[in-house]
């Protein structure tokens, strides 16, 4: 029977059939060959009946009546044929011993979550409000243009521009807007409120800058930043729909940067500097003791924190420094154009801290104790490519293209003080790119007017996408203006608009909870959007000695 | 909740009854002791929030069952799970293992006999049982690729995508799960029987 296909390929082609329909010729074929062949005819059905048997592993209609015992039914798989009771009756006890600890090492894990939050939360805000005198171009070419000492954070390179001593303060004003809309969340496990809006996540926050420039000698100079290059503020009422999911997330940054620069020839120049950061974050979310109590002791230990709808609030702290490096280069193709290049290295933290729970029943307080926390954390490098071009004597142009290595924040861990791994949980941030032209208009020798666009890239995918960062692509549009009041003393001014695109949110859907449980273990279904945008207002005085 | 459902103790003993076989199913179907760990403890916790929703329907096993099923697919249908299957030496070896089914020509080397059906309702458990072993006895990656297919019902087309492997993988993977089941059923069910 070998000339129509051996048994072979006919156990392929039945097992395949079983999946999708074969061509008309193989079909044929393969009948021709089971109209002769008993062995694979009886393949053929076998493989159907196993198919059929598959589909009713575990329904309860034939391994077992459903309400028997428990007892009952391992007697009666004792009875089975092979040694699988064995193993599941070995697989019972030691399950059984393991539950109580695992369930609830699974809990503290979910209450260390917020401290997992640290990472992703100074992910969607680097600040690159660090002047007031770029705001008005949107940031545009701010590695380019040298304008003033800022350049020590965009460009070090750039302080071969700036003869003698310089000084600047700036102050960036930032009033961001988050409003949520509930789009059908549920309620989390054992908590009848589902919740409200919480209110308008966006708080004002005050980002300040300065910057301070010697010549030392004709080729070279020195000189320091201190400003603040990554930060966040979102704070939801407690009785916010997502707040099982956050309700505060506060990070600050501080960082100090020494750097020198040297002017090689008219032609070229470098810079590079040293970064001294200080991250402190704080993250708060509810914690659903009700779900808790019963993962941890079924519904004996519910009963005993009062059934459901009993949650309270779990704040995480932590703090650290870390040291980076800038580096920056620039070149004059002539006197009117110039292209800089920069790049600023990331700096990795271990940030220690603590987790405390509010309102905790007693018979929870092993499983979430209080106590030190610590996690891992790499903020991102960035490197960008400007241009600066003088048109006319009225007239500048800026452009640049900077790039932000987000995906660095693939996943954080977070460890108790003992080194014990408690979660690793997946962020999946993008690298993003953010991309700005603008222009300077000199009115006349006191006056320069500002226009600048930009586009922004978030980080975060939708998928991910969090309350705590309610994150989504925007775009800048802003205008400034600088005031010379004297020879030595520029003022500046800037707004800009951030028109953000809607961000939808769907957190610990079906899937999420299913792929990642510790993640979404007691929380809800978090379904709805972000209407999202942000003010900036910003001033500066620069000071030439 | 716990109210209207008599003592906390009755309800936790049942619970912690159930636990237990959902969880050696869950095993089966995942192949991962802390997933299956985790999605039962989801399990569970659906059945006790909804158990007024379920009362005089299907039995509480059954109906559990179903939730974690779902659980199950979704975990499957997630998108962190791509490219889970890591075909390792043992897949590979079931390859050899239907390999010396057959000659040289690709004919059968000893002959199939017909399968006799169950005769009656405790055969018919026994032989689940028995093949509830089997597929427990699949390499872990063809275990849970058959599982998707014949127990979650996904399409062939789905399962590729999930698992990130071509359709001709896939139909192969499915080709051995069949076929090393099929003489799995063979030595531990039927020639077991007859030798009884």
């Amino acid at each position: 029977m070998n000339w129509l296909y051996s048994c072979k390929q006919v156990a392929q082609l039945l097992s395949q059939r079983l999946d999708e329909p074969l061509g008309a010729i193989d079909n044929l074929r393969l009948r021709l060959h089971l109209s002769m062949c008993s062995n694979c005819s009886n393949v053929d059905k076998q493989l159907r009946e196993v198919n059929a048997l598959a589909a009713k592993l575990f329904t309860g209609c034939l391994t077992a009546p459903d309400d028997t015992d428990p007892d009952a039914r391992t007697a009666q798989a004792n009875d089975a044929p092979g040694d699988a009771s064995r193993d599941v009756a070995r697989i019972r006890k030691r399950k059984v011993m393991n539950n109580t600890n695992h369930r609830l090492l699974a809990w503290s894990v979910a209450a260390a979550l917020a401290g997992m939050a640290i990472g992703a939360h100074a992910g969607g805000f680097q600040l690159t409000e660090q002047n007031a005198s770029g705001l008005g171009n949107a940031f545009a070419g701010q590695g380019a243009s040298a304008q003033d000492a800022s350049t020590i954070f965009f460009n070090p390179a750039g302080m071969t521009k700036l003869p003698g001593k310089n000084a600047v303060g700036a102050l960036n004003t930032i009033r961001p807007s988050a409003k949520f809309t509930n789009n059908g969340s549920t309620n989390a496990p054992l908590q009848p409120a589902i919740g409200g809006s919480g209110g308008d996540a966006g708080d004002l926050a005050f980002v300040p800058s300065m910057y301070l420039s010697w010549q030392l000698s004709p080729q070279l100079f020195a000189g320091v930043g201190i400003g603040a290059p990554f930060g966040l503020k979102t704070e939801y009422d407690t009785s916010f729909a997502g707040r099982f999911h956050a309700i505060e997330s506060d990070l600050k940054t501080i960082n100090i940067n020494p750097s020198i620069a040297y002017k090689v020839n008219d032609m070229f120049s470098v810079g590079i500097g040293v970064n001294y950061q200080r991250v402190d974050a704080t993250l708060s979310n509810a914690v659903n003791y009700s779900a808790a109590a019963f993962g941890a002791g079924g519904a004996r230990a519910l009963a005993a924190v009062g059934g459901p709808g009993r949650e309270g609030i779990a704040t995480v702290d932590g703090d650290d420094t870390g040291w980076g490096y800038s580096l920056g280069a620039m070149i004059d193709f002539n006197p009117q154009t110039r292209v800089g290049l920069a790049y600023r290295s990331s700096i990795r933290y271990t940030l220690e801290g603590s987790v405390s729970f509010s309102d905790r029943p007693a018979i929870l307080a092993a499983g979430l104790a209080d106590g030190p926390v610590r996690a891992d954390v790499e903020l991102p490098a960035t490197a960008s490519l400007s241009l600066f071009h003088k048109v006319n004597p009225k007239w500048d142009v800026l452009a640049d293209v900077g790039w932000t290595d987000w995906s660095v924040l693939k996943s954080l861990d977070v460890r108790r003080s003992s080194g014990a791994l408690l979660s690793t949980t997946p962020l999946n941030w993008k690298d993003t790119w953010r991309a700005g032209v603008g222009a300077n208009y000199h009115y006349n020798d006191q006056w320069t007017l500002r226009l600048g666009v930009a586009y922004d890239q978030s980080p975060v995918e939708a998928a991910d996408r969090s309350p705590r960062v309610p994150d989504q692509d925007r775009k800048w549009i802003a205008v400034g203006a600088q005031y010379r009041v004297s020879k030595q003393l520029a003022v500046d001014f800037g707004y800009a608009h951030l028109f953000v695109s809607d961000s939808g949110v769907n957190l610990c859907n079906g899937a999420q909870a299913a792929a990642n449980p510790a993640a979404c273990v007691g929380k809800n279904n978090l379904v709805g959007a972000f209407d999202a945008k942000v003010n900036i207002l910003a001033a500066q005085l620069r000071y030439s000695f | 909740m716990v109210e209207g459902s008599g003592p906390a103790t009755d309800l936790d003993s049942q619970l912690s009854a159930l636990r237990q076989r959902l969880l050696r199913h869950a095993r089966f179907a995942l192949r991962d002791g802390s997933v299956a760990e985790d999605l039962v403890q989801d399990t569970l916790i659906a059945v006790v929030e909804r158990r007024e929703r379920h009362r005089g329907a299907a039995s509480l096993v059954t109906w559990a069952m179903a939730i974690l099923r779902n659980k199950i697919a979704d975990w499957y249908r997630s998108p962190t799970r791509r490219r889970m299957v890591q075909l390792t030496a043992d897949d590979e070896n079931l390859d050899h293992a239907i390999d010396a089914l057959y000659d040289a020509s690709g004919a059968y080397a000893d002959p199939i006999p017909a399968w006799q059906q169950p005769d009656n309702l405790m055969e018919q458990r026994q032989m689940m049982t028995v093949l509830e072993r089997c597929v427990g006895c699949l390499p872990v990656q063809t275990g849970r690729v058959f599982m998707m297919r014949e127990w979650l019902g996904f399409e062939t087309v789905e399962i590729c995508e999930r698992v990130g492997v071509t359709a001709e993988n896939c139909r192969t993977i499915m080709h051995r799960a069949r076929m090393a089941l099929r003489d799995c059923m063979q030595r531990d069910w039927i020639n077991a029987k007859a030798s009884a």
